[in-house]
């Protein structure tokens, strides 16, 4: 069995398995092809080498920041691209519900890693960019602070193809979407006349490639939302050090039950990462001072009745800011905005 | 506009004089008196008047060679003479605000009256050495929370002081600082043999606030510890979910 020791070796083995060439793909020891799942994980350290990996080892490969797994069984599953400072990418071949499993735990339970939060208008990118077309979309509102037998979920995820079989589709996923948070997009990519992508992002930074034609076509489009991540998290963080304004998080929908919010974030639960003690609390509108469990760095929070007020002192990571957008807008908030000092950030 | 905090000037005169908050741009300059005392600050304010504009750059700050405006911010109105008052109760009151002579200031002033103070975003900073000892602790939670960070060092009363003056930090006076380290001193000593007793410690050696390792992070421990912070600050009892379910 060849080992992946090089960036070309990888981009290799992913084409093999774009192809399901069995012969390229039994020469680095895989029997079937599994589709290609990447997650962009928030970094607030330089190296991934003091925090482990989440399937055996980390080993360099011939190109400075990439990284593959190895010393376990299956090794040559997990690939991990830290070159950028903040924002880095992990590669998985393993099963779907393996790879889900592993990285969640991973970014779970290593202090300084969180996933990369992305917005309606990093679902949406796809777009605006020539050749890339929307081909569904799935929207969650968990109703998460109401009691089970009156809270009012919703969920839907509807898949289609260049052609609408259903009158009024649009229009109904047009007031869906309005009215709720966006979990996930699938777009395609078409080039010379064929799909060469078909791509599923989802709100909490991954994404599966269920259909591709060239590897490096892919890496460079999931580097592309890296870039943008990155670059959203340096414009948030200057505009943080520079006023002295809060992050303003917008929801479409009233967040109904502030005691169940402050109940849970007082002990520190729940995918929110926040540990807080409330300072203030009238009916519509709480108070609230603590830590950020990501990275331990301090947070005062102002909670109203469709709007957070989100202040992060010092140098703290501002990477809570999406990640209480979208955690809490598909929990009972719905659709959300971020902005500071009225500038619209991770857009 | 810049600002210092606490800033020591002389008057012509070479008499000491401390405003509370002096800031200074191009457009000119202003000290700004906060109080709670309820008798009349006049004098007080009277006498910054002639504070010598030239001291102004021992701060950092731009000088002028006219008087600054002189504002008075309080609770409640007391008359404080001829000076603009602002009341910064529920909503922002504007008075006497035809005695400031910058006129981009005054215009900035009228245009906030009114606004509403109850729901403000909260602001960076959660120290400032004009605060009493309630203040100190409020401000003081999360930094306290910090300290139970696995694998935290823990912390000393200057990085006390500095992460909650934050961006101020460097605006306010090595004397004021000083009386503001040891108001920390005095509540987190308390905090210690008191009431998160067992949790945290004073390292001596180190000369650090510390946890301890019967911290776990576990929810209930956790609730708990928020909960006792609270107390501590003199904030009323929190709803928790069990007292909603009830």
């Amino acid at each position: 069995m060849r080992p992946v020791r090089s960036l070309k070796d990888f981009k290799e083995l992913l084409q093999a398995g774009f192809e399901s060439n069995e012969e390229s793909l039994e020469a680095f020891g895989k029997t079937y092809s599994t589709q290609l799942k990447a997650y962009l994980v928030e970094s607030n350290a330089p190296h991934p080498d003091s925090f482990g990996c989440p399937l055996g080892s980390w080993n360099n490969i011939d190109s400075s920041g990439w990284y593959v797994n190895r010393d376990v069984e299956p090794s040559n599953t997990l690939f991990l691209d830290s070159t950028r400072d903040r924002v880095w990418i992990l590669y998985s071949l393993l099963d779907a519900t393996q790879s889900d499993f592993i990285v969640e735990n991973w970014v779970k339970s290593t202090n300084n890693l969180d996933s990369c939060w992305l917005s309606r208008g990093n679902l949406l990118h796809w777009e605006n960019l020539s050749g890339w077309s929307r081909r569904g979309m799935g929207l969650r509102f968990s109703d998460g602070l109401s009691p089970e037998e009156s809270s009012g979920n919703f969920s839907l995820k509807a898949w289609h193809g260049a052609n609408r079989y259903v009158e009024g589709l649009d229009e109904i996923l047009k007031i869906a979407q309005d009215k709720f948070a966006i979990y996930s997009v699938r777009f395609q990519k078409k080039s010379g006349g064929s799909i060469s992508i078909s791509a599923e992002w989802y709100s909490d930074g991954k994404v599966t490639i269920n259909r591709a034609e060239d590897a490096d076509e892919v890496l460079i489009s999931v580097a592309e939302m890296a870039n943008r991540y990155a670059d959203s998290l340096k414009e948030a963080t200057n505009l943080r050090n520079k006023k002295i304004a809060p992050f303003e998080i917008d929801f479409s929908k009233r967040i109904e039950d502030l005691d169940a919010f402050s109940a849970t974030v007082t002990k520190g639960q729940g995918a929110m990462k926040l540990w807080l003690a409330e300072i203030e609390a009238c009916q519509d509108f709480r108070r609230f001072k603590g830590v950020d469990l990501h990275t331990w760095d301090r947070i005062l929070l102002d909670v109203g009745p469709d709007y957070v007020y989100l202040t992060v002192p010092g140098k703290g990571c501002v990477n809570a800011a999406p990640r209480l957008a979208v955690v809490q807008g598909e929990d009972n908030a719905g659709r959300a905005s971020i902005y500071h000092d009225g500038t619209e950030v991770f857009a | 506009m810049d600002y210092a905090i606490e800033p020591l000037l002389l008057t012509k005169r070479a008499e000491d004089k401390t405003p509370d908050i002096v800031g200074s741009g191009k457009s000119g300059w202003l000290i700004v008196e906060i109080t709670l005392n309820s008798g009349s600050k006049e004098p007080n304010l009277r006498s910054y008047s002639s504070i010598d504009p030239r001291f102004l750059a021992q701060h950092g700050l731009e000088t002028h060679d006219t008087p600054p405006d002189v504002i008075s911010s309080r609770l409640s109105f007391v008359d404080d003479g001829p000076h603009c008052q602002l009341i910064v109760k529920d909503r922002l009151e504007v008075i006497k605000e035809d005695q400031v002579n910058n006129k981009l200031l005054k215009s900035a002033l009228i245009a906030s009256r009114g606004i509403d103070l109850t729901r403000l975003p909260s602001l960076p900073f959660t120290l400032l050495p004009e605060m009493r000892a309630n203040e100190i602790r409020v401000g003081l939670i999360e930094i306290i929370m910090q300290l139970f960070k696995p694998g935290c060092e823990g912390k000393s009363l200057k990085q006390f002081m500095d992460e909650g003056l934050e961006r101020l930090s460097d605006s306010v006076s090595i004397n004021a600082q000083r009386i503001l380290r040891d108001k920390i001193r005095t509540e987190m000593d308390a905090l210690v043999k008191d009431v998160l007793e067992g949790y945290l410690i004073f390292d001596k050696a180190k000369g650090v606030y510390k946890s301890t390792e019967k911290f776990k992070q576990h929810p209930k421990t956790m609730e708990r510890i928020a909960l006792k912070l609270r107390d501590w600050a003199g904030i009323g009892p929190q709803k928790t979910l069990d007292s909603f379910l009830r």
